[in-house]
């Protein structure tokens, strides 16, 4: 009998109230900053940086340069150094970056050999403007020792421009500048700048968001919930279910999901540190409850409010008004909000979910609902789709609050749909709302492309880039043509050609291949000196010999030019887009030129030509 | 005994009290894009060596474009003599008509299809430029070129620019004009300059009265049109479209902020700054911001009744009302209001957006957002976004400040997608046309 007494006992999981510690919500979320971190149940992500910043130190580097967004992990980097170039433990390491890391202290090896050492300055924001490049100065002319320097993109160029900058400052700029133009974290081999914000939490192979899953969510860690007399309707132990493959066949494919989202996230400009996604890894899996928490609603009501708290749902919602405020800490989740499958309205998901029954197993504590309908509190198991929930409203707000229980079901539904349901990348994208996603996904493979594939791809992004200015040409057309700037929108009716472009010399390329020299130095390529995700598909267009324009375009654009290839392109919703691409064009357009004598006319889908002879106009052609 | 009547007071005319008031006559007929067309052919029309020259008065030919304008928009082109002289047959006459058609410059206040004198075009190419015609008398082939839609507001635009204090600022706008509308050989220009040569022009210069009897004060708000004209027309990194794009909205702008500013300065109002709305989610912010429009036109109404009582006489209704909606019909052209009818409220558009980066930005330079914020758009041109800006302008003993922190991320938001910022960290944001090249 005390046997069962004990095992039916309210537990509380240590381990939820860790991952409450990577949480922007109370004072102690200590686990989200290096210097506080403790080393008894710190997270150590392994990642493509470490590992570049290792070899470049080995190798004799001069200067390495750390830059990015606050919480890329730059502290981080720098401690597993310590560790890994001058064998220190994690403990020792962690002391030495709270103690010797302001660049005044040169921190040899652990054995005391003097031909490992370095020189660290943790956060260049904490010195003055001319202090920070008199020390780079400083730095370049030491002759022993690698110096890393950590400092965010913004204040790294305020110290490279400042007045008082040298030569070494002057180099850094220049090394800086062509890190975008030529794709190079090293251009020497000496001075390094890695650029953390091209570092992505969701690579193709082993993504560090899957990875913290992983080790968050197996073990032993939640074996005392087992014993907890609260597990059967624990939300968090349930989303830890959902998403562990040891408990659950689906839960890879709802991983596989999660990365997909971040990947989009990123792939629409969207800058995801390791510190916002590790905050967002442990709200995903707690729901900000504790297991207090969930004992105390728990004995108020056994269920109907956990579907709030599935991390399908916290993903794009917040659960409670009051959490919204807080939230705004993680600013990668309004970023995600956007792209909420429970918004999209797609027929052949809607008709399964909610007319026919059995979608998802009966009685499941994520999609049983308790709503207020009617005038009385009613339980909903929405596996059954939302049949129940319709009753015979008698009055305006009968009616408003049936539509809003039908809302927060359907998009609870969809939202699981999104992460149950087998979908190959086309049809994830589009779920995600970006129905020509899927191109965009093909084209950023690169050379595995096939080239007729290709071609046709490149053929409708060009019949796209037609429409938006102002010109309806189908998707076979061999030229890409140029508009005169003054007629570049969508809604003319007809308009000069400026320059027409022979289609092979307009090339679609991912981000990592338009830069050449990158190719040729792999090694010291940014592509491998960070996690890596292409994120924008390159328009090339060669004009003279050896003379080029790129375009980048995102997923936002590149889904508004594709959609605009069937014809019609909703111009207010993707007015910042549009003006991009116009303007793009029309600079090209002006640049280039035409030739003087010859005048192109683009009238009714067709081309007309225009001859001037002595003051009196002809136009020909287009028959 | 006969007692003699009280002599009522004499109507003023609204020229003359705008000008007193503002410096330049700005009516409602001449809001929009008018100023900056006006601007356009005053620059491209005075007569003389150089771009924006000295002197008092300034001689000017002007081009009326009746030939293309009566081809696009007048049913009876067909009897137009000059017809086959210069179109060969009826296919090139309806495809050009549907070619220049695109080129039309939007009139918000309808939606019907305009008359050839109420239609003008969009000054993209130096040919296209042209002043305001009409029939004298009606249907007949006799062209009169005179002032229509073209009231003042640029040519007290321009006085402004050629009586700029500083030479060296002078210098620069006349070179940005001569890159601008100099040396285009484009095929626009080519076929549009066929085109306007079969239409009316000036034979002989003549001085521009208006230009002549507008008040340059050469006060800091008109420092800040020529300091903005000078940078756009400095962008030579973006095509001429889109500089002849700002400098039309920066025209439009500067007027209606100057307005607002001499209105308030007329009758010792303090502190005229709008509140723009650019987040969308507060009610309240959205609220004040419709009372602050409000606010500015019954402003601009007092001051103008103010100038009239000092001069012993009243201004009729309409008067008033033409000088109010000056200001409303030109910001919402310029997309600084919401939409032109309805509940209006400030708010940033995507044009209005783009016209005060260019104009605040040198060349391919970048300014720190904080700075674009506070300094350009709060100090400079009067324009509440942020929290430092309702701060000092005392909105937050009234206002959450979280309403203004929201406010002023979600105008970086819309720049950043306008590619009007660059978010280089989480702390280092700039602003500069980066994106647009």
């Amino acid at each position: 009998m005390e046997q069962i007494r004990e095992s039916e006992e309210q537990k509380s999981n240590s381990h939820v109230s860790r991952l409450h510690r990577y949480l922007p919500f109370t004072p102690i979320m200590d686990q989200i900053f290096e210097e506080y971190t403790s080393t008894t149940d710190s997270l150590n992500l392994e990642t493509r940086a470490h590992k570049y910043l290792h070899g470049a130190v080995e190798n004799g580097a001069k200067i390495v340069v750390l830059t990015g967004d606050a919480g890329h992990g730059k502290t981080h980097l720098c401690r597993k150094l310590i560790e890994s170039y001058l064998s220190y433990d994690e403990a020792e390491a962690r002391a030495l970056i709270n103690t010797a890391c302001d660049g005044n202290e040169r921190i040899v090896a652990k054995d005391g050999s003097p031909k490992a050492s370095l020189w660290i300055y943790k956060d260049f924001s904490e010195l003055p403007i001319d202090r920070a490049a008199s020390e780079i100065e400083k730095a370049g002319s030491r002759e022993e020792g690698t110096t890393i320097i950590c400092a965010n993109e913004g204040r790294l160029r305020a110290v490279l421009e400042s007045e008082s900058s040298g030569a070494k400052c002057a180099k850094l700029l220049n090394d800086f500048a062509e890190t975008f133009n030529v794709g190079l974290a090293s251009r020497d081999g000496k001075d390094h700048i890695i650029n953390l914000n091209y570092q992505t939490v969701a690579s193709p192979g082993g993504s560090l968001v899957d990875r913290t899953f992983k080790e968050w969510l197996s073990g032993t860690r939640w074996s005392v919930c087992q014993k907890c007399s609260s597990c059967s309707g624990c939300p968090i132990y349930r989303n830890r279910s959902l998403l562990s493959p040891q408990v659950d066949h689906k839960a890879e494919g709802r991983r596989r999901k999660l990365e997909a989202v971040f990947a989009t996230v990123e792939r629409l400009d969207a800058v995801v540190t390791i510190r916002e996604m590790l905050m967002t890894v442990a709200y995903l899996i707690t729901g900000g409850l504790t297991c207090s928490n969930v004992h105390e609603r728990l004995r108020r009501k056994s269920h109907g409010w956990q579907p709030e708290f599935a991390f399908y749902n916290l993903l794009f919602q917040s659960p409670d008004k009051n959490l919204v405020e807080k939230l705004q800490h993680i600013p990668v989740l309004q970023a995600i909000a956007r792209i909420d499958p429970g918004t999209r309205a797609i027929r052949s998901v809607d008709e399964r979910l909610i007319n026919q029954q059995g979608q998802f197993p009966e009685g499941e504590i994520d999609i049983v609902f308790e709503i207020f309908n009617a005038g009385r509190n009613q339980t909903i198991d929405a596996s059954n789709g939302i049949d129940d929930v319709i009753g015979n409203p008698r009055n305006r707000n009968e009616r408003k609050r049936e539509a809003q229980n039908v809302e927060k079901i359907v998009r609870s539904l969809r939202r699981r749909s999104f992460f149950e349901d087998e979908l190959d990348e086309v049809e994830t994208m589009k779920r995600l709302g970006f129905p020509n996603g899927g191109d965009f996904l093909e084209i950023l493979r690169g050379d595995e492309l096939q080239p007729a594939r290709m071609a046709t791809l490149k053929g409708k992004l060009i019949a796209g880039l037609h429409m938006l200015q102002g010109l309806r040409l189908g998707a076979r057309e061999t030229y890409l043509y140029l508009v005169d700037p003054a007629f570049g929108n969508a809604t003319s009716h007809a308009a000069i050609i400026s320059r027409r472009i022979s289609l092979p010399l307009v090339k679609l390329i991912p981000m990592a291949d338009k830069w050449e020299l990158a190719k040729e130095h792999p090694e010291r390529a940014m592509s491998n000196a960070v996690d890596w995700l292409e994120r924008h598909v390159v328009i090339r267009i060669k004009l003279d010999e050896g003379d080029y324009e790129d375009f980048a375009l995102d997923l936002m654009m590149f889904d508004c030019a594709a959609q605009a290839s069937g014809g019609y392109v909703p111009e207010e919703f993707f007015a910042h887009d549009i003006r991009k691409v116009t303007n793009f064009f029309g600079r090209i357009a002006e640049k280039t030129g035409g030739s003087d004598q010859e005048i192109s006319l683009f009238l009714s889908g067709r081309m007309h030509s225009v001859a001037i002879d002595n003051g009196v106009i002809q136009v020909g052609g287009g028959n | 005994m006969m007692v003699e009547a009280a002599a009522a007071p004499q109507t003023i005319k609204e020229t003359d009290i705008s000008r007193k008031v503002f410096g330049g006559i700005l009516l409602y007929d001449g809001a929009g894009y008018y100023p900056g067309l006006e601007l356009l052919n005053l620059v491209i029309g005075t007569v003389g060596e150089q771009k924006l020259p000295g002197g008092d008065e300034v001689k000017l030919k002007r081009t009326a474009h009746d030939f293309t304008r009566r081809l696009v928009w007048d049913e009876e082109f067909h009897l137009h003599p000059a017809r086959e002289n210069a179109l060969v047959d009826d296919k090139t006459e309806n495809a050009i008509r549907r070619l220049m058609e695109c080129l039309q410059l939007k009139i918000p206040s309808s939606n019907n299809r305009p008359s050839w004198s109420r239609a003008h075009f969009f000054p993209y190419s130096p040919s296209l430029i042209h002043w305001d015609a009409r029939q004298r008398p009606k249907r007949s082939n006799n062209i009169s070129i005179e002032r229509i839609y073209l009231r003042g507001g640029g040519a007290l635009a321009f006085r402004v620019l050629r009586r700029d204090p500083d030479p060296v600022r002078l210098e620069r706008c006349r070179r940005g004009f001569e890159t601008l509308l100099s040396g285009q050989s484009t095929p626009l220009e080519n076929l549009v300059s066929v085109l306007a040569a079969h239409g009316k022009s000036d034979q002989e210069a003549k001085v521009d009265d208006i230009e002549r009897d507008s008040v340059s004060r050469g006060d800091e708000i008109e420092e800040l049109y020529c300091e903005g004209v000078a940078r756009i027309l400095e962008h030579v990194e973006l095509s001429t479209v889109a500089r002849v794009r700002a400098l039309m909205n920066w025209t439009g702008f500067w007027l209606i902020l100057a307005q607002h500013n001499r209105a308030a300065e007329s009758i010792s109002d303090q502190n005229p700054h709008i509140i723009c709305d650019c987040s969308g989610k507060y009610p309240q912010l959205r609220r004040a911001s419709q009372r602050c429009l409000k606010d500015v036109q019954a402003l601009i109404v007092r001051a103008v009744n103010a100038a009239a009582d000092a001069e012993g006489a009243v201004l009729s209704k309409k008067g008033q009302n033409n000088m109010r909606s000056f200001y409303w019909a030109t910001a919402a052209t310029i997309k600084l209001l919401n939409a032109w009818k309805g509940r209006r409220h400030f708010t940033l558009g995507l044009d209005i957006l783009e016209t005060l980066v260019l104009a605040g930005c040198d060349g391919k330079s970048e300014v720190p957002y904080d700075e674009f914020v506070n300094n350009w758009l709060y100090r400079r041109c009067r324009i509440i976004v942020g929290r430092s800006a309702a701060e000092k302008s005392g909105f937050l003993s009234t206002f959450d400040a979280g309403i203004f922190e929201d406010n002023e991320m979600s105008l970086a938001v819309q720049m950043e997608a306008a590619g009007l910022l660059t978010q280089y960290s989480d702390a280092t944001r700039m602003v500069g046309t980066g994106g647009l090249q």
